[in-house]
């Protein structure tokens, strides 16, 4: 099940070709239209036309988070305002908001590029797909709904929030495939058993998350309490929105769309590329963006390639679910803490629930970090004993994976607060 | 089946292909539009082997052309339809034809059957036969330099402003037999000064401008283009 096999599944030697040429393009266009790269090749004494090779990409420059906002809101785009028919803007959650921009041909291509992420998850026209992301400025809503449109589903743009509508809508409307963040599944997930719905009544067959990092921890959560498969997709407004990369049904890692965008992975402080397989920040080269090319844009996203050729077929390369954001990065007692690492161990742990929260404090000049561990209500009235043991457990766990100690608190199932939108796993108490 | 990769080619001191980054795959339609003295023509001759390469590679069937002198790139499969017919006048259609098949070296009755071919490609030419090729019109002239570059059997076909001096209703009967020839399991490149036309039946395109290739993409994406229609489609995008 390909949406355009010819491409999904193209020799890397033609693919390696393709990517020279869209490059070699991209470099004209940006230095002829985009001040900021003007600019900067002109610094470097770099001359975009003498670009010859794929491996030479080291030599060109980053594009920073910090870049868009000072070029907010047009300064990147790379053609006049009439051609542009359509503005997303980022959430602003992490400062001053940044802006995007798209052509038709732009929207075009994103439709296939998320058809293309529908079509590999096991969706077909036959499908009901309740889009539960936000229309709006947020890209997810649309680029997932122009591509369910395109492969023929019918799409019901619920938009997000309003959990019982939701809910009631799953049910009459008779949903197949659930769309929204990882997090918000479960909240839907949670009250359903809540309100004693039957979920093997639910016609729900899929669901293809994204938005914000989850683990496998999650992926089996969900499974188990919505009887779906659920399917993992990456992308960013700065870049294009949803379509970037997905999972295909192996459900081992996302396929990135690698004719329309190179990706590198580099180390977040030196900025050298990191041996094939390592964990790294991912950079993201646009190849046939008209409205807004970037070069080497950092994502800040955490990831590692995984170099082994996929049973599906697609010779696109794939990535590592994400792993973290490089500003997530949790300095503790000077060592680097990845909130998603603590995920992961408690996924191992039996009666521990995927819901946590990690809080950091400093007494003292020393920092403390407290993590706050939802577990089964069985365990929770339980004897001390147990409880003890687990919290051992976990520590023993944490401190061998992590290279620092952390405190353990066990508390009980649904007292964290959910959230509906990204989740906000860090409390940082620290003032620095 | 043709990928060209940082080509610089040019006459003398001047470089008239600035790094060009191309490729055809088989079965494509692939046009090549830009204005005039953009190099259009060049890169058709610098790939045929009728220029010499300053830098760069070529690569056919994953050979490579550099090398290669221009009648055994013919033999090799990839044959020029050049701009303006340039038929030999003072021969009939048949024999030019046949000089077209040369270097295959085929005998009698492969020719025959390779001229029945083409005669069923183009029905006029079979009339035509024993005319002499400077007697015909300039739109049945087009037709023998087509069906002469593809009596040498080429998987790769390149024409070179083939709807030059030719009336509208000839164009579209010439654009026709190009659809036709891909139809047939042709691979055609094809540089085009009407690149509203070109673009029309073809898969993919590259802008060429002053040497360089500053768009690529699919053909309905470049129609689509804001910058390729003001600049080559003469369509005027209201200020």
């Amino acid at each position: 099940m390909y949406w355009e096999e010819k491409k999904e599944c193209m020799t890397r030697e033609d693919l390696e070709q393709l990517q020279l040429e869209r490059l070699q393009s991209t470099l004209f266009r940006v230095a002829t239209h985009v001040p900021f790269y003007r600019n900067r090749f002109k610094e470097m004494k770099l001359n975009p036309d003498g670009f010859k090779s794929l491996e030479e990409l080291q030599k060109l420059p980053f594009t920073t988070k910090d870049d868009l906002r000072r070029n907010y809101p047009y300064g990147m785009f790379a053609v006049p305002l009439r051609e542009v028919v359509r503005v997303h803007s980022s959430s602003g959650t992490t400062g001053t908001a940044t802006v995007v921009g798209y052509t038709s041909n732009d929207i075009k291509n994103w439709s296939h590029l998320v058809a293309r992420i529908l079509t590999a998850a096991g969706l077909t026209n036959d499908d009901v797909v309740q889009i539960a992301f936000g229309y709006g400025l947020f890209t997810g809503g649309f680029g997932l709904h122009y591509g369910a449109e395109r492969i023929g589903a019918s799409v019901i743009p619920i938009s997000s929030g309003n959990t019982k509508r939701q809910i009631q809508i799953m049910q009459d409307f008779k949903t197949t495939a659930l769309v929204c963040t990882p997090s918000y599944a479960l909240v839907l997930a949670d009250t359903m058993l809540d309100m004693g719905i039957n979920i093997n009544a639910l016609s729900l067959k899929f669901g293809l998350f994204g938005a914000e990092p989850w683990s496998e921890a999650m992926r089996q959560e969900i499974h188990n309490k919505l009887r779906i498969t659920a399917t993992d997709n990456y992308g960013l407004s700065e870049i294009m929105g949803p379509g970037v990369a997905g999972e295909c049904r192996e459900c081992n890692g996302l396929h990135m769309n690698e004719d329309h965008f190179l990706m590198e992975i580099i180390h977040p402080e030196t900025l050298e590329p990191v041996a094939p397989g390592e964990v790294g920040e991912l950079v993201i080269t646009t190849l046939t963006k008209e409205a807004f090319p970037v070069i080497r844009y950092r994502t800040r996203d955490l990831t590692r390639m995984l170099p082994e050729p996929c049973p599906c077929g697609r010779t696109f390369s794939r990535i590592h679910r994400i792993l973290g954001r490089t500003d997530d990065m949790l300095i503790i007692k000077g060592v680097n803490v990845f909130p998603l690492q603590i995920e992961n161990v408690l996924f191992e742990i039996e009666g521990t629930e995927p819901h946590y929260q990690i809080i950091v404090e400093r007494e003292d000049h020393q920092d403390r970090a407290t993590v706050l561990v939802e577990v089964t209500e069985s365990i929770f009235f339980d004897e001390m004993k147990k409880q003890r043991q687990m919290v051992d457990l976990i520590k023993k766990r944490l401190s061998s994976e992590l290279g620092v100690s952390m405190e353990i608190k066990l508390v009980e199932e649904k007292s964290l607060q959910r959230f509906e939108g990204k989740s906000q796993r860090v409390v940082d108490k620290r003032k620095l | 089946m043709l990928r060209v990769r940082n080509l610089e080619a040019g006459y003398g001191k001047l470089r008239v292909l600035k790094r060009i980054s191309m490729h055809v795959d088989p079965g494509e339609i692939v046009t090549i539009i830009g204005a005039n003295g953009a190099g259009k023509t060049t890169l058709l001759h610098t790939i045929a082997g009728l220029v010499g390469i300053t830098s760069g590679e070529i690569l056919f069937k994953e050979k490579n052309l550099r090398t290669l002198s221009a009648e055994k790139t013919v033999a090799m499969g990839c044959s020029l339809v050049p701009e303006g017919r340039q038929v030999f006048a003072t021969m009939t259609v048949r024999d030019n034809l046949i000089l077209g098949g040369y270097v295959r070296k085929m005998d009698r009755t492969t020719t025959d059957r390779e001229l029945s071919r083409i005669y069923e490609l183009f029905p006029v030419l079979k009339k035509r036969e024993t005319q002499l090729a400077g007697t015909l019109s300039g739109g049945e002239q087009q037709m023998l330099a087509m069906g002469r570059a593809l009596m040498a059997g080429p998987s790769l076909v390149m024409m070179d402003e083939p709807s030059t001096g030719l009336a509208p209703l000839i164009v579209r009967d010439i654009f026709q037999v190009i659809i036709r020839l891909r139809e047939a399991g042709s691979t055609v490149l094809l540089i085009e000064q009407n690149a509203n036309a070109a673009l029309k039946i073809a898969d993919r395109g590259y802008v060429l401008e002053t040497g360089k290739i500053i768009v690529q993409g699919p053909a309905e994406d470049l129609l689509a283009n804001k910058d390729v229609q003001r600049a080559y489609l003469g369509r005027d995008v209201a200020e």
